[in-house]
């Protein structure tokens, strides 16, 4: 054990350099810096909207058009004069609505006939504040709409509810999960789950990547610098070397990650306040349908993680033996990025459940696939796919980390090399 | 009598090249013994081999009666290898290196205290010992390296090429130390091509060329042997 542990908290020191924590703090950085840009837009379109309304008809049904919108979060200004006046009036007071309710309007509602209000949107730029000021406007303009109808209606009807006659029919919807079911519809479900989910394939696409690759960058260096010679020398069993650079490349991977999490959470959270959340009919629907992530669930998807880290490592160690060098290194665990690209954008776009038989038997043969494929079962209860996956995963690495160890007690690890595209040559450096 | 080592046809191909073609040699506990040929004449894959990072295509090598083949771990403990461009961990400083590399050697701290100790007075770099190894000159680095090789007295010490590339005061100061341990008991198994360098430090030699022993004796008997002021116009002349 203290072996070990000396072998990882040199990984560390070696590892953790302010050469490579710069471009992950950069990006962090960035994140947080788009990310607060994008909550300071969303605040501001949360301020009242300015409108500068023209009535031109001046009836009672004007002004009670006038009212709606003052009775709105929006700042009205009244104005008069053709439109290029108010248009000019509008853009020097910075008022990005302006509103005409033509003469006669009154008279086409009482006629039954169209009636057309005027909205000019004066456009300054295309950003996030503007989209939701528009649709601010729309909505309001809806809401005269709904009432002017629903006036219509109790005078034709009296003593009916205007919503049912408008929607004779509607439809209660369930949705149904395995055996059970619940008030609610798919739409809304799907929501809620994308909700919890939508971060995790990140994540876990993160780490995997950065563990293979500080694990070959550890084992390119060693050669690089020829330090490896020395360690292999070293009284201590190969299996310790390669668990302690393991250990040390998964400590590292998770110290960035947990740095680039925090980013990409604080900048995902700029957009989740406009996703369906598990609000009361949410949580409703979860509750009656006994599905949603628990502590438990997160604790099933943390072991599956654990295990395809442990994979990810004991194959890029393979990979890595290839290499002549820390740059050679990152080429040689390529292969191991597809493996885990793979998955990610399945996961991203399709469900497993409905793949196609050889598409199930791709995904399910690369070991990468269970930790983007646990959320969703554990979600779902599909128990059964989230321990056979425990089980291939740790066989996976078992296998992995039982080559790379027999690879280390031979001189394979200093003499194996990859040669592309040319005759294989002796070996190169044979030295004296 | 027990040799240090003992190197018995050698033989080791790297695919169609053949490396070493049956080398053979011994060692005695408390010799320095001085391995000399040009580059490419087979030197590191010779002490590659006895360090057991390579496996011999043929023949075998003992290391203190044990074959380093057969029993890798146990020869380990016997040994201690300085490869030629060794490098230090960069990011470490030259005191973190000795303390890394001297916990694989004891089993508790203190003994682990006492190695670094004796690393330190060895490698001699004073206060500089504290900075990252990365900021060392390569004579500075070369020091701490061997200061690791010899920290813990191995019984075969296995140096290649220990001054390579170091300036005169350097290479001078690195001998010195080779000489002081090998008096104190580590058998040592150097390579050079600096054939001066090997005539001044080693008890005996071996000449080496293409794979093969061509020579080996002290140093005096090959000069006698051959007329010869020097073991590099020795060389020039049995390689003929």
């Amino acid at each position: 054990m203290r072996v070990l542990l000396n072998i990882l908290w040199k990984e560390a020191r070696e590892l953790l350099t302010p050469q490579m924590l710069a471009p992950f703090l950069a990006a962090m950085v960035m994140l947080i810096v788009v990310g607060k840009a994008i909550r300071g837009e969303r605040e501001r379109s949360k301020g009242p909207t300015a409108v500068m309304v023209a009535d031109r008809d001046r009836t009672a049904e004007s002004r009670r058009i006038v009212g709606v919108f003052k009775s709105e979060d929006v700042v009205v200004t009244e104005s008069e004069g053709d439109s290029s006046v108010l248009l000019a009036r509008a853009k020097a007071a910075g008022i990005a609505w302006v509103v005409i309710i033509p003469e006669g309007l009154a008279d086409s509602i009482a006629a039954l006939g169209p009636a057309e209000v005027a909205v000019y949107n004066i456009v300054r730029g295309i950003s996030v504040t503007q989209a939701l000021r528009g649709f601010a406007v729309k909505t309001i303009l809806g809401k005269v709409n709904d009432r002017i109808a629903a006036e219509r209606l109790e005078r034709a009807y009296p003593g009916a509810a205007p919503q049912t006659i408008q929607s004779p029919v509607r439809p209660k919807q369930f949705v149904v999960v395995k055996d059970r079911v619940a008030a609610g519809s798919a739409d809304l479900l799907q929501g809620i789950v994308f909700s919890q989910l939508f971060m995790i394939p990140i994540i876990l696409l993160m780490i995997l990547i950065y563990s293979s690759q500080i694990i070959a960058a550890s084992i390119g260096q060693e050669k690089e610098n020829k330090t490896l010679e020395t360690l292999l020398t070293v009284p201590i069993s190969r299996v310790t070397i390669v668990i302690g650079k393991m250990l040390g490349a998964a400590a590292v991977a998770l110290v960035i990650s947990c740095v680039f999490i925090f980013a990409m959470v604080y900048y995902t959270g700029s957009f989740a306040e406009e996703m369906p959340s598990a609000g009361a009919g949410g949580a409703s629907i979860l509750s009656q349908l006994d599905i949603g992530l628990t502590l438990q669930s997160y604790l099933l998807v943390g072991v599956a993680l654990f295990l395809a880290v442990l994979c990810a490592l004991s194959l890029a160690t393979l990979l890595a033996i290839f290499a002549d060098d820390a740059k050679s290194a990152q080429m040689t665990v390529t292969p191991l990025m597809m493996l885990v690209l793979l998955p990610y954008f399945f996961s991203m776009f399709f469900d497993i459940e409905t793949a196609s038989l050889p598409v199930k038997l791709l995904i399910y043969a690369i070991p990468f696939s269970y930790p983007f494929l646990t959320p969703r079962s554990v979600i779902f209860g599909n128990y059964g796919l989230v321990f056979a996956g425990y089980a291939y995963m740790a066989a996976f690495a078992a296998v992995c980390i039982f080559v790379a160890a027999r690879i280390f007690n031979t001189d394979r690890i200093l003499t194996a090399k990859l040669r592309f595209g040319r005759r294989r040559r002796e070996q190169a450096n044979t030295g004296g | 009598m027990e040799y240090a080592c003992s190197v018995k046809e050698l033989v080791r191909d790297y695919g169609s090249l053949r490396a070493l073609a049956g080398i053979s040699f011994e060692i005695r506990p408390g010799e320095i013994f001085g391995l000399i040929g040009p580059n490419g004449s087979g030197k590191t894959t010779t002490l590659r081999i006895i360090s057991t990072l390579l496996k011999p295509t043929a023949g075998t090598v003992t290391v203190f009666g044990l074959d380093v083949a057969q029993k890798p771990a146990e020869a380990r403990r016997q040994i201690s290898y300085l490869p030629e461009d060794a490098g230090a961990y960069k990011n470490l400083s030259g005191l973190g290196y000795l303390r890394f590399m001297a916990t694989f050697y004891t089993t508790d701290t203190r003994g682990r205290d006492e190695l670094v100790e004796q690393a330190r007075t060895l490698a001699g770099l004073g206060d500089r010992i504290r900075d990252k190894v990365k900021t060392y000159s390569k004579g500075m680095a070369r020091k701490l390296l061997l200061a690791r090789a010899l920290m813990m007295r191995p019984k075969l010490a296995i140096l290649d090429e220990p001054t390579s590339g170091l300036d005169v005061a350097n290479s001078m100061e690195i001998r010195n130390q080779i000489r002081e341990f090998a008096r104190h008991g580590t058998t040592v198994l150097l390579s050079s091509h600096n054939m001066l360098e090997v005539e001044f430090l080693s008890d005996r030699v071996a000449l080496i060329k293409l794979g093969r022993i061509i020579e080996s004796g002290t140093a005096d008997e090959l000069k006698l042997r051959h007329a010869c002021r020097n073991l590099e116009e020795v060389f020039l002349k049995v390689e003929r």
